[in-house]
């Protein structure tokens, strides 16, 4: 009954396992041939030649944070986009209907995050 | 051993002790950064449980939506916060307050799922993600467009947040 | 099922030490071929000692690669440094399972192979904000939070138009979306929509002119500032992955994949694949850099709006092929 779904997530299990050893393995591999001269200098971290001047654990620029809310938001609404594709072709017009409904619903919330300056990089 | 239902049960119950594991070390570990990761895990394991049951389109957006998303805005909230490492369960004001409502609420999940009669197994559509289309367009119409309105009303919300948190 | 199970687990074995090779691969003569492009563009040479024409000289790269010291800053998170990396590159290799190479290659017909496409990247994410924060290193930090914070935003208008085309072919499978192009291709049916994603794919693969997370000018390397090595080498295979892939699921949703007269399916999605490849390296040395703001405003307040026009457009495509 689900032999097809079984299989699936055998072939991608296989697949991840793989792609997930080999790095591993030609890491692991070449640690003997590696050079390995720990020096204190050599793990500062990298600021253009200079003791690092700030440490990089400090609040910051909160813009980030807002776009990633928005961005779930409309990913939500693709992804629902994505479930009711693929029978569109034959849905009709009332169907078209239907996900135009939605769509400018999405395209609403679009225009009230762009007016209230959401979009805006600062 | 290799009957397909004996292979599907093993795999199951392995995606479940991943989950189950992810899920534990979420909440023991003291690093805010690992308890993010050890989620990010969890969430990965159950998009596996979904596929086995035959839900591919849910476990796809399992991964596009939680471990994409809620995952990235999670670390996102820790980075930028500076928060530094500490697990926010570990600073919590009264902690015994607080374990006391979580245990009540697993417990009370626990209960209801275990006594709860559950639906019989109906026949599998031939085509899970045209049957989801369909309802979505069909009895489910209103779910849908409903979705879109929640979604709507959750932007301005989330904006009027960071707003308020500006000032 | 007529395959039996442990047979499917190790075709995905097989499968995965293939892809990851042919990425290796790929990855050496992408470079190369990058390196030998950028010059023919800039009026120099290139590479030209290593073997007949400099042919040799990213064989050489990967064996210093692999035999460079593997250097980690002092203050740096052990367990997240190392993980970072991996979460970077597993995830590109991983979404080329589901590219209909043509007959004897099709690794996995997925019935939500598109989507699986789509989603399987947005882990790399995770990874570039972990290598970032883990190398406790300003620009690692800064580079990371650009790169992840331009992929989700050009993630939604990128898959919004694919949308378009999982309408017309009415199939959520790569398989099926090859064959409703059996007549026409879709870039034929959607060229608004072949632009878009082109576009918006450069932007998410973090290329120029979309590449402000790792402009070398003022962040050094980015997120992998403090990488060497062969786990800098992961971040590198990744990206050439994730080149690889967006060309040749672009050619697959739009160009037919590996339809075409005489030559075999794969040589026929290998050269469409190529095309776009070339088309990716000509943008990237033609065009300057966009500013970390102006690449966000591009993307929430040009390709969103017009990503949902283009959407309405496809609609009434569709309808008027339908009829």
């Amino acid at each position: 009954m689900s032999g097809a779904y079984l299989s699936d997530v055998l072939f991608l299990l296989g697949f991840a396992v793989a792609v997930v050893t080999i790095p591993l393995v030609t890491l692991a591999a070449f640690g003997w041939l590696r050079p390995h001269y720990p020096e204190a200098l050599k793990a500062e971290a990298y600021e253009s030649g200079m003791p690092q001047a700030s440490i990089p654990r400090r609040p910051f620029h909160m813009a980030y944070y807002n776009f990633a809310l928005v961005f779930i938001v409309f990913e939500v609404e693709t992804l629902l986009l994505f479930a009711v594709a693929p029978i569109l072709r034959d849905a009709g017009w009332l169907g078209l209907a239907e996900v135009g409904a939605f769509v400018a619903l999405v395209a609403l919330s679009l225009f009230y995050a762009w007016r209230k300056g959401a979009l805006v990089w600062r | 051993m290799s009957e397909p239902q004996n292979v599907e049960q093993l795999l199951f119950i392995a995606f479940g002790i991943v989950a189950a594991g992810g899920a534990l070390y979420a909440v023991v570990t003291r690093s805010l950064l690992r308890s993010i990761i050890a989620l990010g895990a969890f969430l990965t394991a159950v998009a596996g449980e979904f596929y086995l049951l035959a839900a591919d389109f849910l476990a796809v957006v399992q991964i596009f939506v939680y471990v994409g998303g809620i995952v990235v805005l999670m670390l996102f909230a820790l980075m930028l916060s500076a928060s530094g490492v500490r697990h926010p369960l570990a600073a919590i004001d009264r902690p015994a307050l607080g374990a006391a409502l979580a245990y009540s609420l697993g417990a009370g999940v626990l209960w209801g799922s275990l006594t709860t009669e559950l639906p019989a197994v109906g026949e599998l559509p031939a085509d899970a993600v045209d049957a989801l289309g369909r309802a979505l367009l069909g009895s489910q119409l209103w779910s849908f467009e409903l979705i879109g309105v929640i979604l709507l009303a959750s932007v301005i919300t989330a904006l009027v947040i960071v707003r308020k948190e500006r000032r | 099922m007529e395959v039996s199970l442990p047979l499917t687990f190790a075709a995905g074995l097989l499968w995965g030490a293939v892809a990851f090779t042919i990425v290796g691969a790929l990855t050496a003569g992408l470079v190369l071929a990058e390196r030998k492009v950028s010059a023919r563009i800039q009026g120099r040479v290139g590479p030209m000692h290593t073997g007949p024409h400099g042919a040799l000289q990213t064989i050489a790269d990967m064996i210093k690669l692999v035999m460079k010291e593997d250097v980690r800053p002092a203050r740096a998170d052990a367990t997240a440094f190392r993980l970072g990396p991996l979460l970077v590159a597993v995830p590109a290799v991983l979404s080329l399972a589901v590219i209909p190479f043509g007959a004897p290659l099709v690794m996995r017909d997925l019935n939500v192979g598109v989507l699986y496409f789509l989603a399987i990247p947005g882990v790399t994410v995770i990874g570039l904000l972990l290598a970032g924060w883990a190398s406790y290193d300003n620009y690692s930090f800064l580079g990371g939070l650009r790169s992840s914070a331009q992929f989700i935003s050009y993630e939604i208008p990128r898959s919004l138009t694919v949308v378009t085309v999982v309408m017309l072919a009415g199939s959520l499978s790569t398989v099926d979306v090859l064959e409703a192009q059996r007549s026409v291709p879709y870039v034929v049916l959607l060229p608004f929509s072949f632009f878009l994603y082109c576009v918006t794919s450069l932007a998410e693969i973090n290329r120029l002119p979309f590449d402000m997370p790792e402009a070398e000018s003022e962040l050094v390397a980015g997120y992998h500032t403090e990488y060497s090595g062969f786990r800098w080498a992961l971040f590198f295979l990744a990206e050439y992955a994730g080149f690889f892939a967006a060309a040749a699921f672009g050619a697959v949703l739009f160009l037919g994949g590996g339809s075409g007269p005489l030559l075999p399916p794969v040589v026929w999605l290998a050269v469409k694949t190529a095309v776009l490849l070339f088309i990716g390296m000509w943008i990237r040395f033609t065009l300057p850099r966009f500013r970390a703001d102006q690449l966000m405003r591009l993307a929430w307040k040009v390709f969103l709006p017009a990503s949902l026009v283009n959407l309405v457009l496809a609609a009434l495509i569709m309808r008027a092929v339908g009829s």
